[in-house]
């Protein structure tokens, strides 16, 4: 490599780069010099205990925002691009919380990181900005720059209702200078409206949820997700309960949704995503009635790809072709033994390793 | 940055003095100057406050896969702006008749693992395996990823 003189200008490069690089900030001012957001999206079913601890501890260092449902600008600042007199697309838009407010009072959060909402659906509603009727199976989706959720809700004109049952979320230990729905403060409002039933009202071209004294009001973000229409990949069965997974494909990602149809008890879902250009692997367990299915994306040239827990013996995964971009990815699906540790190993066709994901210690 | 690593410190200002500048310089490297003490700050105030932090053995590797995760995030659209806006000042920052800011440019059009995986194995200079063990990744990945960022970093530069 250093006969070569791509790898001394890649040399000079870095070492221009790592010598403009900043003092590190001292280690006691690192929760004040810590930006808000602290996204880590949810890759494991933790209990966030810990970090509540550290957050009320540290809570004295957040800086929030309790903002009254009137106190809106004249122009709306941020990176709301909607044209006047258009509304941004009910479904597949990012939702960002512009208030909230339990009883008339307001609720404090970070404005820097607000909670995100996404309403997206498998079909049905596509263009509508008023609420539409779409057919079962849409997911009511949350992101509060930590932790993730979602939801099976059922919107009928202008009224919303999640489905019986809890929706799956995520409770990662985030960092402690954020508030977020694992911080009650937030996690009460926001909750008790995608518990139950709510209602929905556009105003202004925002979107207004509202459940008995609780109101969220969300602003359009121009980063909001690219319409898709998610294509269903597989349904199936497994553990008593059916379930089904879609993918869908925008400008910066694959992504891969698991819905659940609990019998009876209700519906949820999870789901992961895959930067395009990245090709490194992402996936996740989920518990399906009694058994546990892995699910996750691949860079599509992998001719192989090996379930290997800690432990336990290796399992070979099937693996379903998407849409055969390149570089693009192909989904991975199957029962697997529940593991703490575990690692999700690709081969290409002479055998070569070439990604490996690591879970776990 | 070499293969044997330093015995681990025991409390967390330690442990974070120690790291710190190899975590600044990787920082600057994926997200540029201006964004790399929030990286930094961010990704250290998430590890620590993780549950799992205390049973961790390799903290460094920890810590490094922590700041690229931070840059990698899909929803750190303010840090994305902030990087996309420090990448765009980085060529002030030296002679324009000096050649460095092209590679410059082409390092910060790698998407982020590549970038990573350049930055460990040139400035690093940790082997394939090690930059592997340090990002938790296989080391089929990282011989992939540093082959397809010299590829496309020929491609842009001749």
């Amino acid at each position: 490599m250093t006969d070569d003189p791509l790898d001394h200008r890649i040399r000079t490069g870095i070492d221009a780069l790592v010598r403009s690089a900043p003092e590190p900030p001292p280690f006691d001012e690192l929760a004040s010099a810590a930006p808000a957001p602290s996204a880590q999206r949810g890759r494991s079913m933790l209990l966030a205990a810990a970090a509540v601890a550290v957050v009320l501890a540290i809570g004295a260092l957040v800086a929030v925002l309790a903002r009254p449902d009137d106190a809106r600008p004249a122009v709306r600042t941020g990176t709301t691009t909607t044209a006047p007199g258009t509304e941004a697309p009910l479904f597949d838009t990012r939702w960002r919380l512009w208030s909230a407010s339990v009883d008339g009072d307001p609720v404090a959060f970070d404005p820097e990181s607000p909670p995100e909402l996404r309403l997206t659906h498998t079909s049905g509603c596509e263009g509508h900005t008023e609420p539409c009727t779409p057919p079962p199976g849409d997911t009511a989706s949350w992101y509060d720059g930590c932790n993730q959720g979602a939801a099976s809700v059922r919107i009928d004109g202008d009224e919303g209702e999640v489905q019986a049952g809890t929706g799956a979320s995520t409770e990662m230990a985030c960092a402690p200078a954020k508030p977020s729905l694992s911080d009650p403060h937030i996690s009460t409002p926001f909750r008790a409206v995608l518990d139950g039933p709510f209602t929905i009202t556009r105003q202004d071209g925002d979107l207004v949820l509202t459940a008995d004294g609780t109101r969220l009001r969300f602003q359009p973000d121009d980063e909001g997700f690219a319409p898709t229409s998610a294509d269903v990949l597989v349904e199936d069965e497994a553990g008593g309960v059916a379930y089904r997974v879609t993918w869908a494909r925008d400008d910066e990602r694959y992504s891969l949704d698991l819905q659940l149809d609990d019998r009876g008890v209700g519906r949820s879902g999870s789901g992961l995503s895959a930067e395009v250009d990245d090709q490194s692997s992402n996936a996740m367990q989920t518990g399906v009635g009694d058994a546990n299915l892995l699910f996750g994306l691949v860079q599509s040239d992998a001719e192989r790809v090996v379930y290997q827990p800690e432990g336990g013996d290796p399992v070979e995964l099937p693996r379903y072709e998407l849409d055969g971009a390149d570089p693009g990815y192909q989904a991975v699906l199957g029962p697997v033994e529940q593991a703490i540790t575990w690692d999700l190993v690709a081969y290409d066709a002479r055998g070569n390793e070439v990604d490996r994901l690591h879970w776990g210690s | 940055m070499t293969d044997e690593r330093a015995p681990e410190a025991v409390d967390d200002a330690a442990v974070y003095a120690q790291h710190a500048p190899r975590l600044i310089a990787l920082a600057t490297a994926l997200a540029g100057p201006a964004t790399a003490e929030d990286v930094v700050a961010a990704a250290v105030v998430r590890v620590l406050a993780s549950p799992s932090w205390p049973s961790v053995t390799d903290r460094g590797a920890y810590l490094t896969r922590a700041v690229v995760n931070e840059v990698r995030s899909a929803h750190r659209s303010s840090l994305r702006r902030a990087a996309r806006e420090a990448r765009a000042a980085v060529p002030e920052r030296v002679d324009a008749a000096d050649p460095v800011p092209e590679i410059l440019g082409a390092l910060a059009a790698l998407p982020v693992r590549q970038r990573a995986v350049v930055f460990l194995t040139y400035w690093g200079d940790l082997t394939p395996s090690a930059v592997a063990a340090e990002l938790g990744i296989g080391e089929g990945s990282v011989r992939k990823h540093l082959a397809r960022a010299r590829q496309t970093l020929r491609e842009e530069l001749t």
